[in-house]
């Protein structure tokens, strides 16, 4: 289903075109954007990182493991030829970076939340639920393949109550 | 800062091995630590010029501990998040600086000349 950024997804969106941008040193184009119900993903690698607070939910970094090699190599700046805990570290704290940003724009913007520490898991068509909340995924193509950011957070009951 | 030695604190090794790479080539020595205590221990070893650390509750209580060992500990707390309140935090804790991820390599330099400029050539 096609769908507009908003809500969550619109901090995050920027986060990733800012993060991006500076890691890699050009500023991804955001491709069409789609929403679901559940929140599953294709994507070889993916890091999952969980947002707690007045806003709950998860952020899903998802890129091929040909991209994931690329992007290590860009952040260690030597080639990586597989992924090493080292490159694995460094996909990480991409998607910690972007999910970082993204929480102090939200937390800027009155609902104080915190993230996790990164998870990444690897391999295909994983589906991860995040209890019921639906997902927005937004494709960025950058110099090294698409990245997917899936944003599957909402208010939590506890702020709204 | 030539010659400077500093203290990287992370339990990922993105973060210690990308300022290694930023600093060994400016002849600073880095030594590295995976966790809080190990952190102390390293400072208690190699008596760094500067610390750089992640935040986090560990990153405060390291930077408590630490500069209940040396008042004039230099310490640089990092983090993907900035909001107000972990900045206050950190300071009151004992930080020098707070930056927030991503940076770029010459930020790091400024921070490294900035905060241990006492061995400036």
């Amino acid at each position: 289903m096609n769908a507009s950024i908003n809500g969550y997804s619109r901090p995050f969106a920027k986060a990733t075109l800012g993060v991006v941008e500076m890691i890699m040193g050009e500023c991804p184009l955001l491709g069409e954007i789609e929403t679901s119900d559940s929140c599953s993903t294709n994507a070889a690698v993916n890091v999952v990182i969980s947002v707690t607070g007045e806003a709950e939910g998860a952020f899903i970094l998802g890129l091929s493991l040909e991209s994931a090699i690329d992007i290590a190599t860009a952040m260690v700046g030597s080639k990586v030829s597989s992924l090493t805990p080292l490159a694995v570290s460094a996909i990480a704290e991409l998607a910690n970076m972007i999910a970082g940003n993204a929480v102090k724009l939200i937390s800027d913007c009155g609902a104080t939340c915190d993230i996790a520490p990164p998870m990444v898991i690897q391999g295909s068509e994983v589906e991860i639920c995040t209890g019921g909340i639906s997902a927005v995924v937004m494709p960025f193509e950058t110099c090294h393949g698409t990245l997917w950011a899936t944003v599957s957070i909402a208010t939590s009951n506890r702020a709204a109550a | 800062m030539p010659g400077a030695t500093v203290l990287i604190t992370d339990d990922a090794p993105f973060m210690p091995s990308m300022h290694k790479g930023i600093l060994i080539p400016t002849k600073c020595a880095v030594v590295e630590a995976c966790s809080g205590l190990e952190a102390v221990e390293q400072f208690n070893a190699y008596k760094p010029d500067m610390d750089i650390a992640m935040a986090g509750i560990d990153g405060i209580s390291t930077t408590k501990s630490i500069r209940e060992l040396d008042p004039q500990a230099v310490i640089v707390m990092y983090s993907a998040m900035g909001q107000q309140a972990m900045v206050v935090e950190a300071v009151r804790a004992g930080a020098r600086d707070f930056k927030v991820k991503p940076f770029k390599p010459e930020r790091v330099l400024e921070c490294v000349k900035q905060h241990a400029p006492e061995r400036a050539a």
